[in-house]
């Protein structure tokens, strides 16, 4: 049985297929949308991790997805618990990065293609869209090498086949990989980069850290489990990249050549534009003999993509707000990346403070993290910020229109958003947005004679028995 | 195993794909002038199809589409953008 920490995707789906979480689907799915749709569902209804074995028109491939839908996956991805689960993860970020190991071979050079071997069309890439124009790798996790520093720069990243050999990559001027890109550029040279699909989950969530600059995203990959990741060279550049990956393409982009990416199915749930962005030619393809390609749905909301973000940014919203305002309790991303957001604060500290909640909030949209919220919610301690009902609860009876709402109009926001202007021309448009503070916590005086009383919920003990003994009653 | 070798119908309507994405990007201007803000269907690298919306013309080319990769896309109005 595989256990954490899972040093592939194989380990990976044997742990979840053990713990009753990974379907085997044996009926044909194409991937014109029946692998999105599938995928789909399961988000919705927080269903199992999927691995589909017969695919329509690529014989012999498999696909996998899913495997961090739910919280609880996520949680077993990185051994966390389920009750102080981001005071766990920063206790495991505040220790030293460890560097990944250098090893000689791993089972992602089982197979190796060049030249007139590559071709794309025969991997089972699959359509998120019905209005896409090409399908995107949705899984895929960009290795890119500051030419200066060595610095090796992961991140989860869609590229559009555009062609056997060539893929499209969306680089936006505020990633990392744009400054990576931006350095080759100057210099007049191409970019290498090598784009991992299929590998185990902490390489996953690794690299979806919104890490500083010139941070190893794969240093987390040992932060997280106390040993070190293990990679091997790619076959035409020098960079690193896990050994037991399923796939892993190789190529070059360069400096000044653009071609038309996208329409995609964006995470606010609508497709983006087209847009000229940098061209990557494959030069080497490297695999495993039976590689499996994985896949990551993003669209409408909720999605696999969408949850695993959701997870990554509270545990970042909270790293970083926490030493500036200690009294943040928790944080919930409630829908759409971070665009929505809910935090809880001390209440005790609260009725100290008056205003606190406000500096919080304006902590929260401070950081880096924070900076795509649009709608915050700030919530008393007692109310979990990930259950809708609560919030809305809270939002319901402690939260009157006329005072508690504060908008803070013109900052900044990200394009994607279709209910934001587009500003700025010639092509370097940028998101511009408003702010909106919802204050949900208890009023004080002399609004607080309602809440004096306290919540109304059947005696504790009652609460206890029942949640210890919850089978007993056929629930 | 997996097949490298044979291209299935699936690959063959993917490849088409690609070459009618390959020839808007090439000659996106000429046709932004044509059909700018309108949704287009793109066989054998020319446009077959025109129209306000994709339901339309894709039902006007739903006999095609099962031949052959027919590219359905909205062609957008003015300079596209370049982020980087």
């Amino acid at each position: 049985m595989g256990s954490f920490p899972f040093k592939s995707l194989r380990e990976w789906m044997e742990f979840l297929e053990e713990k009753g979480e990974l379907v085997r689907n044996k009926e044909e799915v194409d991937i014109w949308g029946d692998i999105s749709a599938i995928s789909r569902k399961i988000a919705r209804e927080g269903g199992p991790a999927i691995i589909h074995e017969n695919i329509q028109g690529y014989p012999g491939w498999r696909v996998f997805s899913d495997g961090l839908t739910t919280r609880r996956r996520q949680l077993w991805a990185l051994d966390l618990p389920e009750v102080g689960t981001l005071e766990a993860v920063l206790e495991r970020l505040s220790k030293e990065p460890m560097k990944p190991k250098r090893v000689e071979w791993g089972p992602c050079k089982e197979i190796k293609l060049f030249g007139d071997d590559i071709d794309l069309t025969k991997f089972p890439i699959s359509f998120t869209g019905e209005y896409e124009a090409t399908p995107h790798i949705t899984a895929g996790i960009s290795f890119l090498k500051d030419p200066e520093t060595g610095w090796t720069n992961a991140g989860i990243r869609r590229f559009q086949l555009i062609g056997k050999n060539k893929l499209c990559n969306l680089i936006l001027p505020f990633q990392h990989e744009a400054v990576i890109f931006s350095k080759y550029m100057k210099q007049g040279v191409s970019t290498p980069i090598s784009i991992v699909i299929g590998a185990d989950p902490i390489v996953y969530l690794s690299c979806m850290m919104p890490a500083p600059d010139q941070f190893d995203e794969m240093d987390y990959w040992g932060v997280f489990t106390g040993e070190a990741l293990e990679v091997v060279k790619s076959e035409t550049n020098d960079i690193w990249v896990p050994a037991t990956s399923e796939i892993v393409i190789e190529g070059e982009m360069a400096p000044y050549e653009r071609e038309l990416e996208g329409p995609f199915p964006e995470f606010p749930g609508y497709y983006s534009g087209l847009r000229m962005c940098p061209v990557i030619h494959v030069k080497a393809i490297t695999m495993r003999e039976d590689a499996i390609y994985q896949n990551m749905y993003m669209g409408l909301p909720p999605s696999e993509g969408h949850n695993t973000g959701a997870f990554v940014y509270e545990v970042e919203i909270y790293r970083q707000v926490k030493p500036l305002i200690p009294e943040i309790k928790d944080v919930g991303v409630l829908s759409t990346w971070s665009l929505t957001t809910a935090v809880s604060i001390d209440k005790t500290a609260r009725r100290r403070t008056p205003g606190l909640e406000k500096r919080l909030a304006m902590a929260v949209k401070s950081v880096k993290a924070g900076v795509m919220i649009k709608n915050l919610f700030i919530v008393d301690d007692d109310v979990d910020v990930r259950n809708l009902h609560d919030v809305l609860w809270s939002l319901s009876v402690k939260f009157q229109p006329a005072k508690d709402i504060t908008v803070v109009t013109d900052v900044p926001g990200i394009f994607l958003d279709p209910s934001e202007p587009w500003v700025g021309h010639g092509g370097t448009y940028s998101g511009h947005s408003s702010f909106g503070i919802f204050n949900c916590t208890e009023k004080l005086a002399p609004y607080d004679e309602g809440y004096k009383r306290g919540v109304a919920l059947p005696p504790p003990y009652s609460l206890e028995k029942i949640e210890k003994n919850i089978s007993k009653y056929g629930l | 195993m997996i097949d490298f070798m044979k291209e299935t119908k699936d690959q063959k309507l993917l490849a088409d794909l690609l070459r009618n994405r390959d020839w808007l990007n090439k000659n996106l201007k000429e046709v932004q002038n044509k059909y700018s803000e309108k949704w287009v269907a793109i066989a054998d690298e020319k446009i077959v199809s025109h129209g306000e919306n994709p339901e339309g013309v894709k039902k006007e080319v739903e006999k095609l589409r099962s031949e052959q990769g027919v590219l359905i896309i909205r062609i957008p109005k003015g300079e596209i953008s370049k982020p980087i």
